[in-house]
């Protein structure tokens, strides 16, 4: 299976810059996610890529193979790429029978109808269908739909497959099901894969690597644990993490390998953030903290700061919370297991503390360092 | 629909059955407006234009768009009374007319219209009623001056016939046919133009009465061809044979008379085309700088001549005003005003104290008197029509 | 017993939808079903012609005479055969031609990269809002044939040349008359359809590697297929029953179609016989709809609107760019501003067929009357009649509109409201009912049942009262469809929310409802109001002289050559109809039907 390599991809949609001088590699079997809000160029650089939309700049290679190249003049139509494509809206034509519509690639390849057939059924027993050659798409759910168009995508055995927020139109449960099916269908057929969603629990669970975006631009392109732990600016730690992250601007107190804190524009929360070097007194920065590194104390303790509980919110298996800081305004997210936790109460008073995190630069939103996280593996 | 027959039906009943049979609204009206039994011997005409002027207005549906000239000199000559009228074909009065009375609306006074059905259905189911005027012309009573059969059964206000037009500017010596069954020959292939006898009874009349006279066409086609004429199936006497001839010999159909007329009175060439069964009237588009001229002397006849009449509708509501625009409509003592419109070239009065107009120029030869007008063509048999026009109308149908 | 259909009875009647339905039901089955079952007894019975055929006939007792003569006596050939079989020959060409055509110009103007698409958007809608006969009146005024009596059109007019009769009347200039006035369905409906095709449909295609050919035959066209059976069935519906073009170029040559006969014989006052021929134009109508729904299966199998549908991309025709521009340009001036212009041009012409500059004038607009033109008609905005004309017009597209409008909504909203059950059923298919109905059979039903009064009708002949009536039913599919679709987009729940708060059911209906269907409304006031004022068909045998609509003396003074006024009325109504038409669509409404 090729890599995919994209040299500073250019797009503009009128005065509109969806795509800015984009430049990515993903090896081979991988299973890249293009993440990011609505309006990022993420879509825009799948079509880029399946050659549905025509770059202004840069270029594109599969493997050795050049797909596309404005230097060049190099335009590879979308049927001649080898590619497959799975579509949000499932795009199943509506007057084919299931068979009809997964053996059109086949029947387009020339394939014999006997071998047709075969491969028709094995595919539909890969994706879970079997049996369903004779039915229409009307008659299906969204699930099968999904499935079905999938079924299509992947009976042609295409090296790279790109995935266009394929489960958003189904519900949860449906959609955690389906995850669970891409993943192991990647795992068999082991295509390049390109995957475009705006739902970062989707990319973390999916993903070799993610490549985060904004404004047309890579914010940050790493592996799930990187861009979720270590994320490199501002936005990507909040685009991350459900429920959003706590960020909170600070001011350094104390300076040192265990460096004293305070709430920006509050007298007494103060806090100590032991591991976070490299930091000066009187800097401004930005603390982040994932809801689930937010430790907590019944009983005062030094270096944390006391809160109020105003909205608990039990999920069966764990417990979220909502917290004032005592003396500010500042809103503080926690979670954890439910026997833990044993949900904290409306109103009550506690303590907490942080124990691992990152640190921003409030002005630029770079990562200036991260603390009490264990030596990262490769 | 169905109700309104039932009434015509026992209208009909009634008349076959007693005298009168009138229902007791028309008996009221008839009496009150001094018509049908009721119209008195002399009329005042003083008490009629006062009571016209009460009834405020005259309404009139009229065969002719001439019509409206006459609705200012009317308005002129009796101030005070509106005339409202509406011109209409033949079968779209006696169509609405029977509409009308069947549900029970009655808002016309005057019907000028020609044709069949007015003597032989409107007529004898009363929904319309003669109407003579006793009025003077230059002393004479009416009954001296306008003869019995332009009066009854239905009161004539101009009689127009249905001839052979052709263009002198061509043939400047005259009419260059001699018998009708000149047009089924080769050389006028094509050249013949007449109004679509579908679209008004009076064409069919004149391919009718040819039929009826058939014995006279066979006599004319063996003077044509110097030999005598032979029936077919597909045409079984002289007149359908003509018919048939013209047919395939490329007749025009056009959607009026007026524009086969025009199509004939200004053509420039030595091959112009002709018009048959066209409205002698037309004639006075000579005015205008045409060419028309009449073949008055064809075999067996020049055409047809149909009588227009003026009656007033059964239940009108301004029958007193109706009966000063009828009077009027002749030409009334004060002279042509109501008749001027009509006073042209190929129309003509029946009363015999107005000449008949002669065209431009005065040089073409011309039919001056009723009587001439009476051997020169045929005038209508409304019994024969009444029960022959459908099956001539199907023969016509059935031309390919 | 009696309390139970009581109580039953009260429970339906409180539903205020439930209340509309049966009385909307009650009124189409006035003036649908019944006048359709009247004419069928009609055929029947001896009208007033009966005892001049038949002697000793009794006008309006029962007779299979009629069904004998039309059908099968030596008079059928021409009275139904062959008429029948030149409107089936016009009907299978004007398809044939209408619909590839129409496609075409919707695939070029909605897929591909053609120039000045809001421009051809627009313009290739107009040949349908000019009423049908327009092109035949421009048509005759270039072919024209000298033979035939007024002024020889433009051909030998400027050029000597001849034109074979062929050319000039009949089946030729009846067809492309015809075609080119129903091109607009079927480019409106393909244009709908083809625009609203999920872009994604396409494009996975187009990755599994078929090239834009085998796209456009095994992806789009069937999706487009219902699209196309509508057009179809437009386009043969209307076909079939057309009036005006074969009226004006077919009877001057003999030339019959079913429905000039259904005219000819009405006009002539030959009830019995126009009943059998309208039963039989209907029913070959509703064969052939039938028969369409059948081979396309059930309309709305496929919904190709689906969620997001991505932005379509355009097929770049690249060098076959300027063909299809010319192809396109000459097709819109040709039928489209060359008619217009010849029929406004000889509205200038002192004497009509005489092409120079002296013989310019305004006369026939604004002249008093003069003896030697026209017969003393005065210029149109001088004429009293025509003035007349103008206003009964205006009157009745008003009132129709706006009866219609009204319908169409409560039509609209008992059917969405009553969705699946079979009251909406029966409505929508009542509502389709008067399609079948060619409109001059129309007219004939409405005059002959509608002239008398019924019980507390009163009587309606030489009313605006009938002439609305027919307009509206006329236009009952169109109401009724726009209405329908009008209240698909009102979410139940604004309603019911209302209902929640205790607002009865005139003051949801009036403060939610008709707000909320306000653009879908006044769009359709403006189409019907442009359609009624055009309205030949259905008026032809209704209008009485004090009811004349500027369609009847266009008609009138056709008859009797008075072309300029007849040439210039037209453009009055084009006029007003264009204007109508730019103001529906600035009011957001979409063209259909």
């Amino acid at each position: 299976m090729p890599d995919i390599a994209i040299h500073a991809l250019t797009k503009r949609f009128g005065h509109v810059l969806a795509v800015k001088e984009m430049s990515l590699e993903i090896k081979d079997g991988e299973f890249v996610t293009l993440l990011g809000p609505s309006g990022c160029g993420k879509t825009t650089t799948l079509r880029c890529l399946a050659g549905l939309e025509e770059p202004d700049q840069g270029e594109i290679y599969f493997g050795q193979r050049c797909v596309f190249s404005s230097k060049k003049g190099i335009m590879i139509p979308p049927g001649a790429r080898g590619i497959g494509m799975v579509f949000q809206n499932y795009a199943l034509w509506p007057h084919m029978t299931v068979f009809q519509n997964v053996a059109f690639g086949l029947a387009q390849k020339g394939m014999p109808k006997e071998q047709i057939r075969r491969e028709v059924a094995s595919i539909l027993e890969l994706v879970g269908m079997p049996g369903y050659e004779n039915r229409y798409p009307s008659e299906l759910s969204g699930g099968q739909q999904q499935r079905v168009a999938l079924a299509r995508v992947l009976v042609t055995r295409p090296q790279i497959v790109l995935f266009d927020e394929p489960l958003s139109n189904l519900d949860a449960k449906l959609r955690m099901t389906l995850r669970a099916e891409l993943k192991r269908l990647h795992g068999e057929i082991k295509a390049t894969s390109v995957y475009v969603t705006h739902d970062q629990l989707e990319a973390l669970t999916l993903s070799t690597r993610i490549a985060v975006m904004k404004d047309g631009v890579v914010q940050q392109y790493g592996s799930p644990q990187e861009v979720y732990h270590f994320p490199s600016n501002l936005f990507v730690a909040e685009f991350m993490g459900n429920p959003t992250t706590n960020l909170l601007p600070c001011i350094v107190k104390v300076a040192g390998p265990s460096p004293v804190l305070g709430i920006k524009n509050t007298l007494q929360n103060e806090f100590v953030l032991p591991g976070a070097e490299g930091l000066v007194e009187g800097q401004e920065v930005m603390v982040n903290v994932r809801p689930e590194d937010v430790v907590f104390y019944t009983t005062p303790q030094d270096g944390t700061l006391a809160a109020k509980v105003f909205a608990s919110l039990p999920t069966g298996a764990e417990c979220i919370a909502y917290a004032r800081l005592q003396g500010s305004d500042m809103e503080v997210v926690l979670r954890g297991p439910e026997e833990e936790m044993q949900c904290l109460h409306l109103d009550q008073l506690f303590w907490l503390g942080f124990k691992r995190g990152n640190i921003f630069d409030p002005q630029s939103g770079r990562l200036l360092s991260s603390f009490g996280f264990s030596p990262r593996k490769e | 629909m169905k109700r309104a027959l039932l009434l015509v039906g026992l209208v009909l009943f009634g008349l076959a059955g007693a005298a009168q049979g009138l229902s007791p609204a028309q008996d009221a009206w008839l009496k009150a407006a001094g018509l049908g039994p009721y119209q008195p011997a002399t009329e005042d005409w003083q008490a009629i234009y006062e009571a016209a002027k009460a009834e405020g207005k005259v309404v009139i549906y009229s065969l002719s768009s001439r019509i409206y000239q006459v609705v200012d000199a009317f308005k002129a000559a009796y101030p005070g009374i509106e005339v409202e009228a509406y011109d209409m074909t033949d079968v779209e009065q006696v169509e609405k007319l029977t509409r009308e009375q069947g549900a029970g609306i009655y808002n016309v006074d005057v019907l000028f219209l020609a044709g069949i059905t007015a003597i032989k259905e409107l007529l004898p189911k009363h929904l319309i009623w003669n109407y003579v005027p006793d009025t003077t012309y230059d002393g004479k009573p009416v009954a001296a001056v306008i003869p019995a059969e332009f009066r009854e059964p239905l009161l004539v206000h101009s009689l127009e016939s249905k001839i052979v037009f052709y263009n002198f500017g061509a043939f400047p010596e005259g009419c260059p046919i001699d018998t009708l069954w000149d047009l089924t020959r080769p050389e006028f292939k094509g050249r013949v133009q007449m109004k679509d006898p579908m679209l008004t009874e009076e064409n069919m009349v004149f391919l009718a009465m040819l039929v009826q006279h058939a014995d006279e066409m066979a006599a004319a086609y063996e003077r044509e061809f110097g030999r005598p004429f032979q029936p077919t199936p597909d045409a079984p006497n002289a007149g359908y044979a003509w018919i048939k001839a013209m047919v395939e010999n490329g007749l025009v159909l056009t959607q009026s008379d007026g524009d086969a007329s025009k199509a004939v009175g200004t053509a420039t060439g030595p091959t112009p085309p002709f018009a048959i069964s066209c409205s002698s009237s037309k004639i006075r588009d000579n005015e205008k700088g045409q060419k028309l001229a009449v073949c008055w002397d064809l075999l067996p006849v020049a055409g047809t001549t149909k009588t227009n009449f003026l009656a007033i509708a059964n239940l009108a509501p301004h029958p007193n005003a109706a009966k000063l625009l009828i009077r009027f409509m002749l030409g009334d003592a004060n002279g042509g005003a109501g008749f001027a419109p009509f006073f042209v070239a190929g129309q003509w009065s029946p009363r015999i104290d107005v000449p008949s107009k002669l065209p431009t120029p005065s040089t073409l030869r011309w039919v001056t008197s009723l009587d001439e007008l009476r051997i020169k063509t045929w005038f209508y048999d409304y019994d024969w029509l009444y029960t022959h026009i459908p099956e001539v109308q199907d023969f016509w149908l059935s031309l390919r | 017993m009696m309390t139970k259909l009581k109580q039953r009875s009260i429970r339906l009647l409180r539903r205020p939808e439930r209340l509309w339905g049966v009385i909307l039901l009650l009124a189409l089955l006035v003036f649908v079903v019944i006048p359709l079952v009247y004419i069928a007894i009609g055929s029947f019975q001896y009208d007033s012609w009966g005892p001049r055929y038949v002697p000793g006939a009794e006008p309006g007792s029962l007779t299979f005479f009629y069904w004998h003569r039309v059908l099968l006596s030596r008079m059928s050939t021409s009275i139904f055969w062959e008429p029948f079989l030149h409107t089936l020959l016009i009907a299978g060409l004007v398809v044939l031609i209408s619909i590839p055509l129409g496609a075409l110009f919707a695939w070029l103007v909605v897929r591909t990269d053609l120039p000045f698409k809001n421009f051809f958007n627009s313009i290739l809608i107009v040949p349908y809002i000019l009423p049908a006969w327009t092109l035949g009146l421009a048509w005759l005024t270039v072919f024209k044939n000298p033979q035939f009596g007024g002024q020889p059109g433009l051909l030998y007019g400027l050029f000597g040349i001849e034109p074979p009769v062929w050319v000039s009347y009949g089946f030729l200039p009846i067809v492309i008359s015809l075609s080119v006035h129903y091109i607009p369905y079927t480019f409106l409906l393909l244009s709908g359809a083809l625009a609203t095709i999920d872009a994604q449909l396409e494009e996975s295609a187009e990755i599994l590697g078929a090239n834009r050919a085998k796209i456009l035959r095994k992806i789009t066209f069937p999706l487009v297929l219902p699209a196309l059976g509508s057009a179809f069935i437009l386009t043969v519906g209307r076909t079939l029953g057309a009036f005006g073009a074969p009226a004006f170029l077919g009877l001057p040559v003999r030339y019959y179609t079913l429905s000039t006969r259904v005219y000819a014989a009405f006009s002539n006052r030959q009830q019995a016989e126009g009943y059998v021929l309208t039963v039989l134009l209907i029913l070959f109508t509703t064969l052939t709809v039938f028969v369409n729904q059948k081979l396309l299966g059930t309309r709305r199998r496929f919904t190709t609107i689906t969620g997001k549908g991505g932005k379509q991309r355009l097929v770049k025709l690249g060098r076959w760019k300027a063909l299809a521009l010319l192809c396109m340009f000459s097709f819109v001036v040709l039928f489209v501003f060359a008619p217009l212009a010849l029929v406004l041009l000889e509205t200038f012409l002192k004497v009509e067929g005489q092409y120079s500059w002296d013989n310019l004038t305004l006369h026939y607009w604004i002249g008093l009357g003069v003896p030697e033109l026209a017969e003393g008609q005065p210029g149109i905005f001088r004429n009293s009649v025509v003035l007349g004309a103008i206003k009964n017009t205006v009157f009745l597209a008003f009132m129709t509109a706006l009866i219609s409008g009204v319908v169409g909504v409560l039509i609209g909203y008992t059917v969405v409201r009553n969705r699946g059950k079979p009251i909406a059923r029966a409505l929508e298919s009542l509502s389709f009912v008067p399609y079948m109905i060619p409109g001059i059979a129309f007219g004939g039903i409405y005059l002959s049942l509608f002239a008398r009064s019924w019980g507390p009708l009163p009587a309606l002949y030489g009313t605006m009262t009938i002439l609305i009536l027919t307009c509206t039913m006329r236009n009952l599919p169109f109401a009724a469809g726009s209405g329908v679709s009008a209240m698909h987009q009102v979410d139940v729940a604004l309603e019911e929310a209302a209902e929640l708060h205790g607002a009865r059911w005139g003051k949801r209906f009036f403060r939610i409802i008709l707000p909320l269907t306000k653009s879908g409304f006044l769009s359709a006031f403006v189409l019907t109001f442009i359609t009624a004022m055009r309205a030949l068909d259905e008026i032809a045998l209704l209008v009485t002289p004090q009811t004349r609509t500027m369609t009847s003396i266009i008609f009138r003074f056709q008859q009797q050559s008075f072309t300029q006024h007849a040439y210039g009325i037209t453009v009055l109504i084009v006029g007003i109809t264009l204007f109508g038409n730019y103001l529906a669509r600035r009011l957001g409404g979409r063209v259909s039907f």
